[in-house]
């Protein structure tokens, strides 16, 4: 009897974790570092009928939930309480990143109009910019966007990839974009750090071919409320 | 004697599984928690994050979809009577599972939603192949989906043919599991369990026997957040399981290796392995039916038409946590032939696709 009573009462708290973490991340404003802003508000109208859910189930005398069942639906709250809550990053940017030739699609589809202050680019509209028109176009134009920093192993220590996921629906469609920066204080700074790249278009000649780079500095800030970018 | 050799070994399999899987799952969180974990092993750690990142980025954003499901799911389960629906529903197999192909309109849920409703309306005593239509197609065939679809590709005949295809694979997958079977060979105990006003539901066949005493729940309130709350454990933990899997293949299998072969791929077969990969994508994404028209919309230009078809098509139907969630539902063999029928039909509405979009 002991046991079924303590059964319950687990049942209830899980039910009640999950509410409680949906709630927990959107006040902290982690909620979107998983999935895009526009179902904010449709998950914590979820969380408030689990929550109502769990105190449904403590007033009336809602059986137990079998105990497999409960193990695995702990596993999201044990990650919310113990493991700390980071963006797509510098760590999973090999399985993300589409090569060369399918991002030139996306972006394709993803942004048309650039304005002409180059200035308010972010790295996404950078990204399209440097696919749709002649590198020539755009040399010695200014660049100021933020990003994450990560580094392939081929690169100078003065050179970082500067990168940001694009997410169209939540963190499982991540695509990360980057770009090449050369900065003198580039070797400053670690994989993951957020930076600020204030700089000038100059494509670089490496290896024979021209590489789309930026010249300037990089300059550490926080991680943006929205580290992600939305088509 | 097979049958008792294969339940000794899925008895010891068992065992081990209970032993095994906490110790694993306790490693990871550790590794993944980072705490006072050796600096050598930090590369791991950080993978593991970003994997816990995309775990709850799948399960968070399903979460409200199968809420809504459950609470469909239980709504069915208190006003409509077994009688109300045999009145309704043609009793022969083609009208069934036609009924059933065409009755998400009425329930607009997705993927995690239309599974609960299946087995619900299945222990209304709806006919095999309505309830095996039903949830197959309901993800893809509701309003949603198709304001959705139409909006993401901004032309309506992509969310047509999407929905076409839908209703007449379902359609043909549901006459051929669940036409002239007994409902016994492809369904679960559980969805047999004729629901009556004292429902069992929460009597889980894995718990052993039914042996805790029962306190009736006085009102329907309670009874409704009894069936409620289990319906949405037992649904949910499929989804565990599958965000959990989907994860990790994203995050050790780069995605980039997928696309690569459908660029190296030339010839006769060039089509065919647009169509496989983007399949083979949708079952890795696990994204919910009612949200990737946007993500599918990405494909495009990438692969050809027809493969963002089959993509469109096949996704909603059979991914990593559905296919999880049928088996509560439907015996093993019935989903195997599910997964394999679904995926036959989606090459062919590719290949046609191919054909008359390109």
């Amino acid at each position: 009897m002991q046991r079924q009573v303590l059964e319950r009462w687990l049942s209830i708290a899980v039910m009640f974790g999950l509410g409680a973490m949906i709630i927990f991340k959107w006040q902290t404003n982690r909620l979107n570092l998983y999935i895009h802003p526009r179902y904010t508000s449709l998950l914590v109208a979820t969380a408030i009928v689990l929550l109502l859910a769990a105190l449904g189930m403590a007033l009336t005398k809602a059986p137990a939930i079998p105990k497999r069942m409960l193990a695995l639906l702990t596993i999201p709250v044990a990650f919310a309480l113990l493991v700390p809550a980071r963006p797509l990053g510098a760590n999973l940017v090999s399985g993300k990143a589409l090569n060369a030739n399918s991002s030139d699609n996306l972006l394709a589809r993803w942004k048309t109009n650039l304005s002409d202050d180059s200035k308010s680019w972010t790295l996404l509209e950078w990204t399209t910019a440097v696919r749709q028109s002649d590198l020539a176009v755009l040399r010695d134009k200014q660049a100021a966007f933020e990003g994450f920093v990560y580094r392939t192993p081929d690169l100078p220590a003065d050179e970082v990839l500067v990168g940001r996921y694009v997410v169209t629906c939540c963190t499982a469609d991540g695509t990360a974009l980057s770009l090449r920066v050369k900065a003198s204080n580039g070797a400053d700074f670690a994989n993951d750090q957020w930076v600020r790249v204030e700089g000038t278009f100059v494509p670089a000649e490496i290896n024979g071919s021209i590489v789309p780079q930026i010249a300037g500095t990089l300059v550490s800030i926080e991680m943006p409320s929205s580290p992600y970018l939305y088509p | 004697m097979a049958v008792v050799s294969v339940n000794v070994q899925s008895k010891t399999q068992r065992k081990w599984l209970l032993f095994f899987a906490p110790l694993i799952g306790i490693l990871g969180l550790w590794l993944a928690s980072g705490w006072l974990v050796p600096s050598n092993l930090a590369p791991l750690t950080n993978k593991l994050q970003g994997l816990v990142t995309t775990f709850q980025g799948i399960f968070i954003e399903a979460l409200p979809f199968l809420s809504a499901g459950v609470i469909v799911s239980v709504l069915i389960g208190e006003f409509v009577k077994p009688q109300h629906l045999a009145s309704f529903v043609p009793q022969n197999a083609f009208g069934a599972s036609m009924f059933g192909s065409l009755l998400g309109l009425l329930f607009p849920v997705c993927e995690c939603g239309a599974i609960p409703t299946s087995r619900r309306l299945l222990r209304k005593g709806a006919p095999a192949p309505m309830g095996i239509a039903f949830a197959l197609a309901a993800p893809v065939v509701n309003p949603i989906v198709l304001i959705s679809t139409s909006i993401a590709f901004g032309d309506v005949r992509w969310a047509l043919a999407r929905v076409g295809f839908t209703i007449v694979i379902a359609l043909t997958i549901g006459l051929i599991i669940g036409a002239g079977i007994k409902r016994e060979a492809i369904l679960t105990p559980l969805s047999l369990t004729a629901d009556d006003d004292h429902d069992h539901s929460h009597c889980d066949h894995d718990h052993g026997a039914c042996d805790h005493t029962h306190d009736q729940p006085k009102g329907r309130l309670a009874g409704l957040i009894a069936h409620g709350s289990t319906e949405f454990f037992e649904m949910a933990q499929y989804l565990v399981i599958g965000s959990l899997l989907a994860a990790t293949m994203q995050t050790f299998i780069p995605q980039s290796a997928l696309l690569t072969l459908n660029d190296s791929s030339i010839g006769f077969f060039a089509p065919l392995v647009g169509i496989v990969v983007l399949m083979l994508v949708a079952v890795l994404l696990s994204v919910c039916s009612t949200v990737d028209a946007f993500l599918a919309l990405s494909f495009l230009g990438l692969f050809h038409p027809g493969a963002v078809m089959a993509f469109l098509v096949f996704g909603p139907m059979i991914d990593i946590k559905s296919t999880l969630m049928l088996t509560s539902t439907f015996r093993r063999s019935a989903v195997v032939a599910m997964v394999v029928l679904a995926a036959l039909f989606a090459i062919i509405a590719g290949l046609i696709s191919y054909v008359v979009l390109v």
